[in-house]
């Protein structure tokens, strides 16, 4: 048995057992569902922080890095960290304040509309299933790569080790596995990254031999590669920070992330989290995409590219550290799983499907587990039969529940005039306006240019239906009532130590600003700029 | 090394400017609910 398989399997019997010990402490719906509204700020930047991390950050966005696009990368990553806070004010905390069990519950409440509640369900089912086969086709991709195992019984493995504790445990396990995992992949990169670093030869030669890498040439200019993906620096830079801008709407309205702050035990907490998710989003990232760029300078050549960090992890670190490293994404993709798989059973219990309002919460509790390993035993299957396809399903689902929900979710807290007919329409026609042109463009490999994006077509059309679908209906009394209640700030959070405190956190990010800028301006463009004018 | 002088500032800029900007809402909202303490008498 080789060391990556003994990691992988003690990492695994620790979520196993700690997502089901949780699960001895669940006693009702809230539990399940929210975790009991109880969670501190530590386990909310954990769930925030780990279900947005998955595979796709570890072996997806390093291989853009790794191929020649650092630059483009990180202003997506750094753009779409600053979504968190942006989110948390605008639209988090008032989540968190409707004491709503699902996201589609609060718009179904908001809009005094089941059938908007139905719709916003159905659009979540729909979406995040497509990110669940992703992460569970890349987990067990990674596993198989690793162990040497046949690609169904990591498969098998990969599904124990998530599905059964989400099942059993709902949020109550979820929330503390998912932080568990943060642990794990925080310390993998902190521990990994430095031993990269040094294998390319330490921090400013790295820099300055690949300012001038004639392998792939421009690799860490602020435009990256030209002449496959992007053909000007204009093109390069547009598309960096239009995708940083879509992101960082994933981040601030989708279910798998603003879902999290119902389980916060106040909105201090919301704030805070959003804040701290923000730096550990911006560190992670930053650090993995440097590091990856420089695997270059000792192997250019690793195909295909998202296996570089896995070839790091086997090559360039020592044993432990590879085993770290390799536990460490395996934990990333995991985690996201478990999010992505309760938010489908919560949805489909809450949201889709109807039942009697007299029915007791431990039966509700017992329809909840059923249909959540319905869904979990749906996913296993899919995932075997159908060829693995991470990227697409990650393609496909990212960013069309922003394109579809982003803006009503903002509107529903801030504009007075949205109705549920508008509400309706502009998820239907933002769900469509981006699932259909994606699909389409897929399947015929059409390349649309940058502001043709199905994310663009569909927060278009998802606008269009907002405003003309309020401005043929009025704002019915309980519409108002509830946008009202929501403005309304609970007893709890009037409490002038906690308001001190969260105060506090703006000093952190005007500090992590700061040196955000001072360590890319003095370790990145200033080496940059002088191994390029010595080469002239 | 302007394209890279640049990028480093927006990015940096950026996270600053998320800071100042967090930090004149949570005073707006933080007067709001002394207001009311004020009004209705503090919780703590």
């Amino acid at each position: 048995m080789n060391s990556y398989l003994i990691g992988v399997i003690i990492s695994m019997i620790v979520y196993l057992v700690v997502g089901n010990l949780a699960g001895k402490k669940v006693e009702d719906l809230d539990d399940y569902y929210v975790s009991g509204r109880n969670a501190s700020t530590v386990l909310i930047v954990g769930t925030l922080v780990a279900s947005f991390l998955s595979t796709g950050v570890f072996m997806g966005d390093t291989g853009e890095c790794y191929a020649g696009y650092f630059i483009p990368i990180v202003i997506v990553g750094i753009m779409q960290a600053c979504g968190y806070v942006f989110g948390s004010m605008f639209f988090g905390r008032f989540i968190r304040r409707s004491e709503v069990r699902t996201v589609p519950e609060y718009f179904g409440k908001r809009f005094n509309s089941r059938k908007v509640q139905v719709l916003c369900g159905i659009t979540t089912v729909v979406a995040v299933t497509g990110y669940l086969l992703s992460v569970t086709q890349g987990t067990t991709l990674l596993m198989a790569e690793l162990t040497g195992l046949d690609y169904g019984i990591c498969l098998v493995i990969a599904w124990l080790s998530y599905s059964i504790f989400t099942m059993y445990s709902g949020s109550k396990g979820v929330i503390i596995t998912d932080t568990i995992m943060f642990f794990v992949f925080l310390s993998a990169a902190l521990v990994a990254v430095p031993y990269i670093i040094n294998a390319a030869g330490g921090w400013f030669p790295a820099i300055r031999d690949l300012a001038v890498f004639d392998l792939k040439p421009g690799i860490i200019s602020y435009h990256g590669m030209l002449g496959s993906k992007f053909e000007t620096p204009t093109e390069s830079v547009v598309w960096a920070i239009s995708y940083g801008l879509v992101w960082a709407m994933v981040v601030a309205s989708s279910p798998w992330q603003t879902s999290r702050y119902l389980m916060a035990k106040d909105e201090h907490t919301v704030i805070r989290s959003s804040v701290i998710a923000c730096l550990c989003i911006i560190a992670i990232n930053t650090s993995l995409y440097f590091a990856a760029s420089m695997i270059n300078l000792v192997n250019p050549s690793i195909t295909p590219v998202d296996k570089n960090f896995i070839w790091a992890g086997m090559n360039l670190v020592p044993k432990w550290v590879g085993v770290v490293l390799l536990t460490g994404i395996m934990a990333a993709g995991l985690s996201s799983a478990s999010t992505f798989l309760s938010l489908i059973g919560f949805s489909l219990t809450n949201d889709i499907l109807q039942f009697d309002e007299d029915v007791s919460d431990k039966k509700m509790l017992k329809y909840s587990r059923i249909l959540m390993l319905i869904c979990s035993l749906i996913a296993l299957v899919v995932s075997y039969f159908q060829p693995p396809a991470v990227f697409f399903f990650m393609y496909f689902a990212g960013t069309v529940l922003a394109s579809s929900w982003g803006m009503i979710a903002f509107m529903s807290v801030w504009s007075k005039k949205i109705t549920k007919t508008g509400a309706f329409w502009g998820i239907l026609l933002g769900f469509l306006g981006n699932f259909i042109p994606k699909v389409i463009t897929e399947v015929k490999g059409i390349k649309l240019p940058i502001f043709l994006d199905p994310f663009y077509i569909g927060i278009a059309l998802s606008l269009i239906g907002v405003i003309v679908g309020s401005k043929r209906t009025e704002v019915t009394m309980e519409e108002k009532a509830y946008r009202d209640k929501l403005h309304m700030v609970p007893e709890a959070e009037l409490d002038k130590e906690k308001m001190d405190r969260t105060y506090k956190y703006y000093k952190i990010l005007v500090g992590a600003g700061i040196v955000v800028m001072v360590v890319l301006i003095g370790c990145y463009a200033i080496p940059y700029g002088k191994a390029v004018a010595g080469i002239k | 090394m302007t394209g890279e002088l640049a990028i480093s500032i927006y990015l940096g800029g950026l996270v600053l400017f998320t800071g100042f900007f967090f930090k004149k809402m949570i005073t707006k909202e933080f007067k709001h609910y002394e207001e009311i303490m004020e009004k209705e008498g503090p919780n703590n």
